[in-house]
């Protein structure tokens, strides 16, 4: 397998409050080598980040992103809502966890975590990519 | 009991704006709280009292709706005036699950009363276009019967009582109501 | 810069399993397993229908997958167990790391600090016996 050209991008998929701490995880590092928060369409993603509540409504377009990511792939479940419903579990609109609908890779705790929780987790994320497509 | 409320710094907490104005529909009940006005008004004077009050009172800040049993709704709404400085909150209670939709006074209560229609089941006559959510349920999520599945199914670490001889009633978690047991 | 509310620190010690914090947590983050044990310290009565008893922890966990740090338990705990930590929890490759036991959360006390400021106990200090304000 060919090797992944550096930055590797990230889709972010940002669904609640996680996902204003994960857009200024960009803010921490603008210009990063190991990864990138992406943009462009016509450049192939490898890392996912749900970032926020995941919905019976939003589980299709989830999926959908998750499907768009390509193989080697690494998802980050960011926040307690990505990782178990967080403070919603009990609600009769929210998934608890993107586990229930997608593999997850790595789970970030907190409500939610610290954008440098983020930038850390992105870098293991880059990590595994690369040692995956090696 | 009908009264006529009137807005005038007689009535009014201290610190309140003073206006005077004297309102023709009928009210059930006035009182003043938190600065603001609260009404109580029959449900067939619903859009009549907002017609009124929309002269002086002309935003809508939220219109929601409680489920007191069966198709008991009480629908409360919070109006202001232009500078945000004074309020009115309207209430009335309807038993057949239906009441006069503000739509056409506000445009926002097309928001708000679709997302109750949805949410309670409630009817607002006279609501056309309701703003299309994406509810995935087979049933009102807002009504008190309405039970939170999770919380019935999960087991709660809160029942561990390590006095293993006192015998005591098994508790049920916060926000489990003994009716849902189904 | 370190964050002072980073996670939750357990003085075991000062901990009667009296599960108020288990019940309060809105997310039923934390699990507890006692135990009912006679309390052979306490003074015997000939005229009691069974000794006193005393509570003993056996295993103590926060999720911290699903903990969102509002502190209740923190606050409702009435023997001043639980206390604010500088301590980071870090991710994990699944929700099982995440969950800390008594000895994690023991191992976070020296950077745990009370309300007004002051050092917790350490682990092995007795409890503080020390009533809420």
């Amino acid at each position: 397998m060919s090797s992944i050209a550096s930055p590797i991008q990230v889709l972010e998929v940002g669904l609640a409050c996680c996902g204003v701490e994960a857009s200024a995880a960009t803010l921490i590092t603008q210009a990063h080598d190991t990864w990138a928060l992406s943009n462009d369409p016509t450049l192939s993603q490898h890392v996912l980040v749900i970032a926020g509540t995941l919905t019976h409504a939003l589980a299709n377009n989830v999926q959908a992103a998750f499907d768009s990511v390509l193989e080697p792939r690494v998802v980050i479940a960011f926040g307690a809502c990505a990782i178990g419903g967080g403070p919603y579990w009990d609600s009769y609109s929210v998934i608890n966890g993107a586990d229930q609908l997608i593999p997850v890779d790595i789970y970030v705790p907190g409500c939610p975590p610290t954008p440098s929780d983020l930038v850390s987790a992105l870098e293991q994320a880059a990590e595994l990519v690369r040692r995956a497509s090696s | 009991m009908t009264t006529s409320a009137s807005l005038n710094s007689k009535n009014a907490p201290a610190g309140d704006s003073p206006g005077t104005q004297v309102l023709a529909t009928p009210t059930l009940n006035v009182s003043h709280r938190d600065r603001a006005m609260w009404l109580e008004v029959g449900v067939e004077q619903w859009l009549t009292i907002h017609r009124e009050l929309k002269a002086t009172h002309p935003r809508l800040e939220w219109l929601t709706a409680t489920h007191l049993m069966d198709d008991t709704f009480e629908i409360t709404s919070h109006l202001t005036s232009p500078d945000a400085h004074d309020g009115v909150v309207i209430r009335c209670t309807t038993t057949d699950g239906g009441v006069a939709s503000l739509s056409e006074l506000f445009a926002t209560a097309r928001y708000h009363e679709s997302e109750m229609q949805i949410l309670c089941g409630i009817t607002f006559n006279g609501l056309s276009q309701p703003h299309p959510f994406a509810l995935v349920s087979d049933s009102f999520p807002l009504r008190r019967d309405f039970a939170l599945l999770p919380r019935t199914q999960r087991p709660w670490p809160g029942a561990v009582d390590p006095d293993t001889a006192a015998r005591r009633r098994p508790s049920l978690p916060p926000g489990v109501f003994p009716e849902w047991s189904q | 810069m370190t964050n002072p509310h980073a996670s939750i620190a357990l003085h075991p010690s000062s901990c009667t399993s009296c599960m108020l914090c288990v019940r309060e947590c809105p997310d039923w983050c934390i699990e507890i397993e006692a135990h009912s044990e006679p309390d052979l310290q306490a003074p015997q009565y000939s005229n009691a229908r069974r000794p006193a008893m005393k509570n003993v922890l056996d295993s103590f966990t926060i999720d911290f997958s699903q903990c969102m740090w509002c502190g209740i338990c923190i606050d409702v705990c009435p023997f001043d167990a639980l206390y604010w930590s500088s301590q980071e929890i870090t991710a994990g490759k699944n929700k099982a790391q995440v969950i800390y036991g008594i000895d994690e959360l023991a191992a976070s006390l020296p950077s745990a600090r009370r309300a007004d400021g002051s050092h917790a106990p350490l682990l092995t200090e007795p409890p503080s016996g020390r009533r809420k304000k």
